[in-house]
C-alpha cells in the first residue's frame, strides 16, 4: 500500500524555507523519568521542516513533557535532540529561538498588546524602526491592530490567544511550539482560531509542533500526528493513514470511533485473515506480521452498511445483529446494535434508509467489504 | 416584623466600630486641630512659625530623610528575603516565615534596649570587632542616626516582607517561562518581567514602612540619645518639656496631611487587598 499525500502538503508554504520537508529536529531516544514514573519512554521522532506536527494523547501520556523538552524548559533523563547535526539537548530555552504558545497564554500582564509582541524583538536588540514594522505587521496578521494599546486583561480569551500567537511568531522562530492553545475557548471560537492557525502556518511556512488531547482538532490541523500512550509513541503518520490503518488497538480507538470484533479460529492465507465472530465467518486483509493469534477485526461505523435481508450473492462480510438503540441526530440516525458475545456495534444511517423505521429489537444485517476492515492485535 | 427586627439587630451589631473610631480618633484629633489654632492665643501664629523656624525644619527633614532611608533599606532586605522565600522548598519557607515573625512577639522596647546593648561603645559588636583586631577604637554606632536606622530597619522588615511575598506569589510562573522561551536571559526576565510585576507591592510596602516610621518615638529616643530627634520625639518635647502645646499640635496636623497624601497614593496605585491577600 502506498501512502496517500497529506492534505496540507499539497499547499506549499508561500515563503518556502530552505530544504522544505527535510529533517529539522531529531528526537532521539528521549526518556523522562520522575522518580519511578516514566513520563516518556524512548521516543524517536524526526520533525520535518515546515510541517504541522501534532502530539496527541490522553492526559498523562507525556505529550506536554515532550513539548517542554523541545522548548528547553525540561532536561530529559536520557536521549538527545539534534538540530542541523548539533546536539541541542542542553541548550537553554532562550538560545533555541523557538516560539512558544502556552496553555493560558502567559501574556505579560504589565505590558500592552504591542509591548507583548515587541518583547522578543527587544531582547534580541532589534532596532526600533524594524521592531515597529514587524509588530505592526504581526498585529495585522492576527487582526489586533486596533487593540495594540490595550492591556491583556482588557481582551477576550480569543484575543489574548491571538496576542500569544503574534508574540511567539514575530521574531520568525525556527519552530513554533503550542501547548493546548485552544483548550480554554468555546467551540465556535476554537473552530475560527483553528482556521486562522492553519492560514498562518501556510503563510509563514514555520514548523509547528502542537500539543492537544482533542482528536478532531488534531485531524483538522495536522500534516502529521504523533499519538502518545503512557509515555510511548504509539504511532506517527498522516491523519488519513492513522485513521485508515492504525497499527494497534489504542490508536484505532483513540482516533475516531471503531467497532472491534474479536476473532476465534483465526486462519491466514497470504494477507487474508479469516476467523469466526460468533457464528459468522469474517475476513479482512492484514498488512503486517502478527505475533499472536488473538486478533480483532476493526471496522469504522461509516463503513458499515445496514440491510434488512442478507444478500448471499455478494462476497462481503455479513453479520446478523439486533437493534438496541436509535438516536435521532437531525440529518441522520445513530444506531446501536448487539452482536455476538455481548459485543456492541454502532453506525449511522440516513433518515431515508429503509432500516430507519425498524423497531428496537429487530433483527438486521450489517455488511462490509473484505478489504475495508483492518486487522489488529487484541 | 422579624425582618425589621433583624435589620435593627444588624445595625446594633455594627454601631460599636464607628462609635469607637469617633471616640478614640475623631474627637482627640479635633482637639489637636483646635489647639493648633488657639494655643497660646487664637490665630495662625503656630503655622507661621512652622513655615519659618529652622530648628523645626531640621527635625522634619531629618524625619523624612531617616524614614526614606529606613524604607529603602527595609525594602531591599525584605525583597531579598521574599525572593528567597518564593524559590525555596515549603520547609524552608516555614523557617523564613518563623524568622520574620519571631521579632514580632518581642516588645519594641526590649528590642531597642537589645540593640543598645549590642551597638553601644562597649557593646557586643564593638567588643567582637576589637577582639578580632578589625578596629582599634569603638565605632560610633549609637547616639547617632546609624543606630536609629539599624534598629528601625530591623523593626520594619516584616512589614515590608509580607506585602512583597503576597505580590510575588501572584506572578504566574508560566509568564516567566514564556519570557525565557522568547529569548530573554534570566537577568532580563527578572528586570523586565518579574520586577515590574512586583512594583505595586514595592510601592505599597514602602509607603507602609514610611508612614509607620514617621511616628517612631522609642527607637530614636533611646538609640539617638538626643542627637537624632525625630518628629514624634520633638512633638513630645514641645508639649511636655517646653509646654508649647500649640506648636506641637501644628506639627501633628502637618504630619497628618502628609500621611493622608501618602495613603491616598497607596490606595490609588496599589490595590491594598492584594498586599494583604
Amino acid at each position: 500500500m502506498t501512502s496517500p499525500p497529506s492534505p496540507l502538503r499539497d499547499v506549499p508554504p508561500v515563503k518556502a524555507p530552505l530544504q522544505a520537508g527535510g529533517v529539522q529536529l531529531s528526537i532521539e531516544g528521549i526518556q523522562q523519568r520522575y522518580g519511578n514514573f516514566l513520563a516518556l519512554d524512548d521516543v524517536f521522532i524526526d520533525i520535518r521542516r515546515g510541517e504541522f506536527l501534532t502530539l496527541l494523547g490522553p492526559s498523562g501520556s507525556g505529550k506536554t513533557t515532550l513539548l517542554m523538552i523541545l522548548a528547553g524548559f525540561v532536561t530529559p533523563s536520557a536521549g538527545r535532540l539534534k538540530s542541523a547535526g548539533q546536539d541541542i539537548t542542553l541548550r537553554p530555552a532562550e538560545q533555541r529561538h523557538y516560539g512558544m504558545v502556552f496553555q493560558g497564554y502567559a501574556l505579560f500582564p504589565h505590558m500592552s498588546v504591542a509591548e507583548n509582541v515587541d518583547f522578543p524583538l527587544r531582547v534580541r536588540g532589534v532596532d526600533r524602526a524594524t521592531r515597529r514594522q514587524h509588530v505592526a505587521r504581526m498585529l495585522d496578521t492576527v487582526g489586533l491592530t486596533e487593540h495594540a494599546g490595550k492591556k491583556p486583561s482588557a481582551l477576550s480569551g480569543g484575543q489574548q490567544q491571538r496576542v500569544a500567537l503574534a508574540r511567539a511568531l514575530v521574531f520568525e522562530p525556527e519552530m513554533l511550539l503550542l501547548d493546548e492553545p485552544f483548550s480554554a475557548l468555546d467551540k465556535n471560537l476554537r473552530g475560527q482560531l483553528q482556521d486562522e492557525l492553519k492560514r498562518i502556518h501556510r503563510e509563514m511556512g514555520t514548523t509547528f509542533v502542537f500539543v492537544t488531547h482533542d482528536q478532531s482538532e488534531a485531524l483538522a490541523l495536522s500534516s502529521r500526528i504523533a499519538i502518545f500512550d503512557h509515555g510511548r509513541l504509539a504511532q506517527i503518520d498522516t491523519p488519513e493513514r492513522l485513521y485508515t490503518s492504525p497499527h494497534n488497538r489504542f490508536v484505532a480507538e483513540f482516533l475516531g470511533r471503531m467497532n472491534l470484533l474479536p476473532l476465534t479460529d483465526v486462519q491466514r492465507s497470504g494477507r487474508r485473515v479469516t476467523g469466526q465472530f460468533g457464528a459468522a465467518p469474517l475476513s479482512a486483509l492484514g498488512e503486517r506480521h502478527f505475533a499472536h493469534d488473538a486478533l480483532l477485526i476493526g471496522i469504522r461505523p461509516e463503513q458499515l452498511e445496514v440491510a434488512l435481508e442478507r444478500d448471499d450473492a455478494s462476497a462481503r462480510n455479513w453479520l446478523e445483529v439486533t437493534l438496541l438503540e436509535r438516536t435521532y441526530q437531525g440529518h441522520s440516525l445513530d444506531l446501536k446494535f448487539a452482536g455476538a458475545d455481548h459485543s456492541v456495534l454502532t453506525t449511522s444511517i440516513a433518515m431515508t434508509h429503509p432500516a430507519a423505521s425498524a423497531p428496537l429489537g429487530e433483527r438486521l444485517w450489517l455488511h462490509w467489504g473484505i478489504d475495508e476492515g483492518i486487522v489488529l492485535e487484541a | 416584623m422579624t425582618r425589621m427586627s433583624e435589620r435593627w439587630q444588624h445595625r446594633l451589631l455594627l454601631w460599636p466600630l464607628p462609635a469607637v473610631l469617633l471616640l478614640c480618633y475623631v474627637l482627640p484629633f479635633a482637639g489637636i486641630a483646635v489647639w493648633s489654632v488657639t494655643l497660646p492665643e487664637p490665630g495662625m501664629a503656630n503655622y507661621a512659625r512652622l513655615a519659618t523656624d529652622g530648628a523645626i525644619h531640621a527635625v522634619l527633614w531629618r524625619t523624612l530623610y531617616l524614614c526614606a532611608t529606613v524604607g529603602v533599606l527595609a525594602l531591599l532586605l525584605a525583597f531579598l528575603m521574599a525572593y528567597c522565600w518564593l524559590y525555596s522548598s515549603p520547609g524552608w519557607q516555614r523557617w523564613v516565615e518563623l524568622c520574620v515573625f519571631l521579632p514580632f512577639w518581642i516588645s519594641v522596647l526590649v528590642r531597642t534596649f537589645g540593640w543598645l546593648i549590642a551597638l553601644r561603645s562597649n557593646g557586643l559588636v564593638n567588643g567582637w570587632l576589637e577582639a578580632l583586631g578589625v578596629i582599634d577604637s569603638p565605632l560610633a554606632l549609637t547616639r547617632n542616626s546609624l543606630g536609629v536606622v539599624i534598629a528601625m530597619v530591623h523593626f520594619m522588615v516584616p512589614f515590608a516582607f509580607f506585602p512583597l511575598v503576597s505580590s510575588m506569589r501572584q506572578i504566574d510562573d508560566r509568564v516567566l517561562l514564556a519570557a525565557r522561551g522568547l529569548g530573554a536571559s534570566r537577568l532580563r526576565v527578572f528586570v523586565s518581567i518579574f520586577l515590574p510585576q512586583t512594583l505595586p507591592g514595592l510601592l505599597g510596602a514602602f509607603i507602609m514602612v514610611f508612614v509607620f516610621c514617621l511616628g517612631f518615638f522609642v527607637i530614636p529616643a533611646i538609640l539617638g540619645g538626643g542627637q537624632t530627634v525625630m518628629a514624634a520625639e520633638y512633638v513630645f518635647l514641645q508639649m511636655f518639656q517646653t509646654y508649647n502645646w500649640g506648636i506641637g499640635a501644628a506639627i501633628c496636623m502637618l504630619m497628618l496631611v502628609l500621611v493622608s497624601g501618602l495613603v491616598w497614593i497607596l490606595l490609588r496605585f496599589s490595590r491594598v487587598e492584594r498586599l494583604v491577600g
